[in-house]
């Protein structure tokens, strides 16, 4: 079953500058896709256009077989059952990581909590529910805003250069942990990062978009084949960001 | 496309734009009425004098507050000296006295038979004839009034501007043979022109809008003509057209405020900040920084603190008396009552512009804070005639009440005279908070009211605090426009030290004045203590 379908879609900020171009996109469930690319080539800003925080200028999108995006009307964010999980964690500063998680399910309080501590558990985190975020390392951060951003059970979680702001090895641990959760439980995911290890090591496909168009497409194995037979340097890409 | 623009959030910042430029319409349009014989012989023989006086004044208190803010600014960011820490913060003090409490102190500290001449003559046994201190009751007393209260608003944009300055600049130019005076006059000061010129603006029209000095001095400016031509003349109409006359040239400073608050960093870009040590002062060049930076502080501050205490203790005992009692009441509640309304106008209308980011929001909230420069007195005129029309055609004829001489208008003027403080305060608080929270709000179905409550009210606590303390100390303060909107037999502590003060019972007028400086001192305390977090070249 397609959850996510985007059907030619194009945005700019100035006429004749086009910040996405003809983008067509079919996400299958459970598939969890990369959008790679260098800073400013336009992959948050589609991020952004899937999740409905901004507003496409033509084109449409589809989530669950449901238009959110089209010429004729918009869903707002909070409609489109989409979970974002952004670089700078974005936590909030005023409640404990248990009520962060627990901020955007809809059950009754003993329910709320159960989903919660659940996901805590998962990442491992469980043990610091009840403190706050400025009391808990960038990394176990990150897991919270993952299992947050899970917690109302979205059709798509969108991840924003998830481990953008992390150090190696943690980032590589992160990978490995957020990889098995997303596929346990089957979730459908769209990360972005300019990262091309977190791309290949992340999702079942890859995009890369440069100066906002499709350039390739293909599984994790077929990316790396391009990279390895074309020695393309995907250095230069973390390199621009 | 209209759908964008015309929302439910879009509601109340329409309306309050409503509400606030009508009263500015009302009297602006009195230009175009009729002119009465009051307006010839106001023209002919008054109204040169009111310009030339506004004008001696307006200049004499620019270049004064000028030497004084940017001077005090530059010495406390660039050098060390005895007392340094607590003169930086002290500096500020003055903002709690309002200019006309200052005047009050001034004619009872100078006056012929005032506290300083008369301990004069008793130390010396002198006849009681002999003055020391001359006359303060004429433009000059004024403009030392004025400057001494209203400095710190150079002081405060200056020494920001100091702190932010490029270290590497202003040794380049002590490379270049500059000692460091020149360094100042040369490179310093003109490279932080657009944030004095700023300050400067705003300590214009605080002078040309003040009423409660000049009218105890007896210095014929626009205000006291303003109100001389209503209360005396019964002439309304007159009035307003002097009144728009006033606030042609409040909209003049405002524009060059805006104008110069938009260039105020323009000498920081690409510059490489660099942490630097003040000099340390020592023997008379030690004494003499202290001694600059602490005149004003005295003169503003703890001489009307002393005097009013000496007043109040000496020969007042039981101010404490229940007139006393009901009209800080009054003061009290109405100043709660604006500050939240105002902190709660100011939260929803910046929330609706960071939730709706659209530039008609943008423009209307940007406009709102436009009333702090219009003079009290002019407000107070156009609320006045509103409603009245309100009462006339609407509320009059199918209720039992009228709105005019109700408390409803003092309130509205004093929201639309203190919106500014408020939203600039809350606007401020707004940019701690991350956009992206707001992002992940609405990705988790929390949008509007939710993501307003849950997320952005805890997060906005302490700048609501601030902003409440803020608007009551300006309330507290507000005179012109309370002394016409207030209703019949209702007292304010302005209102009763004003009284007191145009009967010359100054000792009456001194527990009123301390309440007012007191109450004026809580925002002062929050500011002081972000001064004293706010050191100078932090950034590397």
């Amino acid at each position: 079953m397609t959850t996510l379908e985007i059907k030619n879609l194009n945005h700019y900020y100035i006429k004749g500058k086009p910040v996405l171009n003809n983008i067509d996109i079919d996400l299958e469930e459970g598939e969890i896709l990369s959008i790679l690319g260098p800073s400013g080539c336009g992959k948050t800003t589609l991020l952004r256009i899937i999740a409905g925080l901004e507003k496409e200028k033509n084109g449409s999108i589809q989530i669950n077989n449901r238009i959110v995006s089209d010429h004729f009307h918009t869903l707002p964010t909070e409609k489109r059952d989409v979970g974002l999980v952004v670089q700078e964690r974005a936590l909030f500063p005023h409640m404990s990581i248990i009520k962060n998680v627990m901020f955007g399910i809809k059950f009754n309080k003993a329910k709320k909590q159960e989903i919660a501590m659940n996901l805590l558990r998962l990442f491992e985190v469980d043990k610091y529910a009840h403190n706050f975020p400025n009391e808990i390392s960038s990394g176990e951060q990150q897991r919270v805003a993952i299992a947050r951003a899970m917690a109302p059970n979205p059709k798509i979680l969108l991840m924003d250069e998830p481990f953008g702001t992390l150090d190696h090895s943690l980032t590589h641990q992160l990978r490995i942990e957020t990889k098995k959760v997303l596929k346990d439980n089957k979730i459908t995911a769209i990360i972005v990062s300019h990262d091309f290890d977190d791309a290949i090591s992340m999702s079942d496909r890859v995009i890369v978009i440069e100066e906002g168009a499709i350039k390739q497409q293909g599984t994790a194995k077929d990316i790396t084949n391009i990279v390895r037979e074309k020695s393309l340097d995907f250095s230069s890409i973390s390199e621009k960001s | 496309m209209f759908q964008k623009y015309l929302n439910s959030w879009s509601l109340l910042p329409v309306i309050c734009f409503i509400f606030f430029i009508t009263p500015v319409v009302i009297v602006i349009s009195s230009l175009f009425g009729d002119y009465s014989d009051n307006w010839s012989h106001l023209y002919n023989y008054v109204l040169g004098s009111y310009i030339k006086n506004s004008i001696y004044l307006v200049s004499g208190v620019l270049i004064l507050v000028a030497i004084i803010g940017v001077s005090t600014a530059w010495l406390v960011t660039n050098y060390d000296f005895f007392c340094k820490n607590i003169l930086e913060w002290a500096l500020i003090l003055p903002l709690a006295v309002p200019p006309y409490i200052l005047a009050y102190t001034f004619t009872g500290l100078f006056d012929t038979y005032g506290t300083a001449n008369n301990l004069v003559r008793d130390i010396f046994n002198l006849s009681n004839e002999f003055t020391l201190f001359p006359k303060v009751r004429n433009v000059p007393g004024a403009i030392i009034v004025f400057s001494f209260t209203l400095y710190p608003y150079v002081y405060l944009v200056s020494r920001m501007a100091f702190i932010n300055q490029s270290r590497s600049i202003l040794e380049s130019g002590r490379t270049l043979g500059l000692n460091r005076l020149e360094v100042f006059y040369r490179l310093a000061v003109p490279m932080i022109r657009p944030a004095i010129i700023a300050g400067l603006m705003l300590v214009a029209m605080e002078t040309l809008s003040d009423f409660g000095a000049v009218d105890h001095f007896a210095i014929s400016t626009f205000t006291t003509g303003i109100f001389r031509t209503w209360y005396g003349m019964y002439d309304i109409h007159t009035a307003k057209q002097l009144a728009s006359l006033l606030l042609i040239i409040a909209i003049m400073f405002i524009i060059a405020e805006k104008y110069s608050r938009k260039n105020a960093d323009y000498s920081f870009a690409g510059s490489v900040f660099r942490q630097f040590n003040p000099l340390k002062l020592s023997g008379f060049k030690n004494f003499l920084a202290f001694l600059f930076c602490f005149i004003p502080i005295f003169i503003g501050f703890i001489l009307p603190i002393l005097e009013l205490s000496y007043w109040a203790f000496n020969y007042k005992l039981d101010f404490f008396n229940e007139r006393f009692i009901t009209t800080a009441w009054n003061s009290f509640y109405l100043a709660i009552i604006s500050a939240f309304l105002c902190t709660c106008l100011a939260i929803i209308i910046n929330f609706s512009v960071r939730y709706k980011s659209n530039e008609v929001l943008k423009f209307l909230s940007s406009f709102l804070t436009v009333g702090y420069a219009v003079p009290g007195i002019i407000l107070a005129i156009g609320v006045m005639q509103l409603l009245t029309f309100i009462d006339a055609s609407f509320v009059g004829k199918y209720f039992k009440f009228l709105l005019t001489g109700s408390l409803i208008g003092l309130i509205l003027a004093y929201v639309i005279k203190s919106y500014a403080l408020a939203s600039s305060t809350i606007e401020s608080g707004y940019q701690r908070v991350n956009i992206r929270l707001d992002d992940v709000a609405k990705s988790l179905k929390s949008s509007g009211w939710s993501l307003l409550s849950s997320v952005h009210l805890p997060l906005l606590k302490t700048s609501f605090l601030t902003s409440v303390l803020l608007v009551v100390s300006e309330v507290i303060k507000e005179l012109p426009a309370t002394l016409i909107l207030r209703p019949f037999n209702f007292d304010t502590l302005a209102v009763y030290t004003y009284i007191f003060a145009a009967e010359e019972r100054m000792y009456d007028a001194a527990a009123p004045s301390i309440s007012i400086v007191m109450i004026g001192l809580l925002p002062i305390i929050i500011l002081t203590r972000m001064i004293r977090t706010s050191r100078p070249a932090r950034r590397d």
